[in-house]
């Protein structure tokens, strides 16, 4: 397929209920709707970003925080194998059970400061000196439940013991039909950026829903890599929205990337072929053909990259066949105020080349110089937002999922 | 820190730029950040000038926790470079324009917790 082909779509016709007219900017702003994002975060699914792999044996746990709500959720492994989740809270006296984000616990959580045990099921066993306590039978002292489930080897969790939907659910079929095939379990994290940012969490959102901007923000960082000649305007050769999810497949345009590179980049050139980075071809690695049908829909020679946006916080970007980002948006406590961590997942470098394990460096500060430019937008738009002087958004064609991200949260709240 | 530092003898040449060998990201993107764009400029000609033969030696290289003590400053030295070739062939400036500052964009990798997760294992499904 050529970008050209597609001159006369218009993506956001498709759905007469999007509207085509500016979009509010109430959520970006209103302390009244931060209340509603909040339930909104008590209640449905998240991805916590981490993968199965990251905690493969009992015992193995990480803690997941979630600010705008305060919890502190710890996601372990149990001795059955099964993940679960508890609030990382002692039912004694409240103390928090693990301090480290990550380790690995012998078989059970012992809290630091009177001692009481919990197995990793989440029941309570140890009381220690039982008998000075008083009708010890009806204190509820196992550890607070949340839901935990996983798809494609991604942890999630939902704050609500009994949620209204099941992850499957949440996702839909689509979504799974789409990308269920794609081979996540060969892949684990390579790296992991954190930033707490002065911005509302829709801002951030928004900053990884559009392909517009790569041309034009990311014009030093990956240099023409979306400049087509065919269709200057065109970036995209797919959009889906998918129930409350969306997806966008992106043009790369692989001859002016490789031409250029070995001749003004050298590294950038060597580092794409020694191991993946931004600019390799990874296209034709591995047949297209047999990708599974959600990544790279146009099954296009000239692909940069795809993304998923699984509502309401994460954002996978397909790089290739075996490699794909994660991007965290989470709300902090405030309106004004948002974490955003990043993630790049691939197959394991082989600890014994050295050489692959510099290229996999180079990619990863490739990555982290790429984000610095999506982090600095966040925080000016939300300045413009606060002084009052932005007051609406308008929106092209290729900012559908925008658009529609903001549709869903809207009707997600009205429907509680 | 650095005086001590020893590269590979085929590599002595670039001994200059040893101060480049620092042993953390966040120590080696400071360096970057905090340099003229003409001092980085320097250590990446340097460098570039041997970058085939170095490929061919960290080809042959054991994994870094075995390789010996100057074979892992030459990595380390690798590691600084394509810091400094991001500067030079992307960025063209020491930091990132139209950025946000480094020092807000924390590596979680390299916290002590991160130290402390447990081994990878594939599940495969």
């Amino acid at each position: 397929m050529k970008l050209s082909d597609l001159q006369n779509t218009r993506w956001t016709l498709n759905y007469p209920e999007l509207g085509t007219g500016p979009v509010s900017i109430d959520s970006y702003s209103s302390p009244d709707y931060f209340e509603h994002i909040k339930g909104l975060f008590s209640r449905t699914w998240l991805c916590t970003g981490k993968r199965v792999d990251e905690i493969p044996r009992p015992g193995d746990y990480f803690l997941e925080h979630i600010e705008v709500t305060g919890a502190s959720i710890i996601v372990v492994r149990g001795t059955d194998g099964v993940i679960r989740g508890f609030h990382n809270t002692c039912l004694h006296r409240g103390t928090q059970l693990l301090f480290d984000d990550y380790g690995t616990v012998q078989g059970k959580l012992t809290c630091i400061y009177h001692g009481w045990s919990y197995s990793l099921t989440g029941k309570n066993v140890l009381v220690t000196e039982k008998s000075m306590f008083f009708d010890v039978q009806s204190m509820q002292k196992d550890l607070v439940p949340v839901s935990v489930d996983t798809w494609g080897g991604f942890v999630f969790v939902n704050l609500d013991p009994t949620p209204r939907e099941s992850l499957r659910e949440h996702l839909g079929q689509e979504l799974l039909d789409l990308y269920g095939d794609y081979p996540f379990d060969t892949t684990t994290v390579h790296l992991s950026y954190h930033a707490d940012l002065p911005c509302s969490w829709p801002v951030l959102r928004d900053s990884q829903l559009d392909g517009y901007h790569l041309k034009y923000l990311h014009r030093r960082s990956a240099p023409r890599f979306m400049e087509s000649t065919d269709a200057p305007d065109r970036h995209a050769y797919d959009f889906k929205l998918l129930g409350k999810h969306g997806s966008g497949s992106f043009y790369g345009n692989r001859a002016e990337i490789e031409a250029d590179l070995s001749a003004v980049a050298p590294v950038a050139a060597l580092a794409s072929r020694i191991g993946q980075t931004l600019a390799s071809d990874t296209a034709n690695r591995v047949d297209v053909k047999t990708w599974c049908p959600g990544v790279n829909p146009a099954r296009a020679r000239d692909w940069f990259f795809d993304f998923l946006y699984l509502f309401p916080n994460f954002h996978i970007v397909f790089l290739g066949y075996q490699a794909y980002i994660g991007h965290k948006m989470m709300p902090g406590k405030r309106v004004d105020q948002a974490s955003w961590n990043a993630r790049y997942y691939a197959p394991p470098v082989e600890a014994n080349d050295l050489a692959g394990q510099w290229a996999a460096e180079y990619m990863k500060y490739s990555l982290r110089d790429l984000w610095r430019e999506d982090g600095n937008t966040t925080v000016g738009a939300q300045r413009s937002i606060n002084s009052g002087v932005f007051k609406r958004m308008y929106l092209q064609d290729q900012e559908i999922l925008i658009r529609h991200a903001e549709r869903v949260l809207s009707d997600e709240i009205q429907a509680a | 820190m650095t005086s001590k530092q020893t590269l590979p003898a085929k590599f002595n040449g670039l001994h200059a730029f040893l101060d480049w060998a620092l042993p953390t990201e966040t120590l080696r993107l400071s360096k970057r950040e905090s340099s003229s764009l003409e001092d980085i400029r320097e250590f990446y000609d340097a460098v570039l000038a041997e970058m085939p033969d170095i490929i061919a030696y960290l080809r042959n290289a054991a994994s870094y926790a075995e390789a010996d003590a100057s074979t892992r400053t030459l990595y380390t030295l690798m590691l600084s470079f394509a810091d400094a070739s991001l500067s030079m062939e992307l960025h063209k400036s020491p930091t990132v324009p139209d950025g946000m500052p480094w020092e807000i964009w924390k590596p979680e990798h390299e916290t002590p917790s991160w130290q402390r997760k447990p081994p990878i294992a594939l599940q495969h499904a």
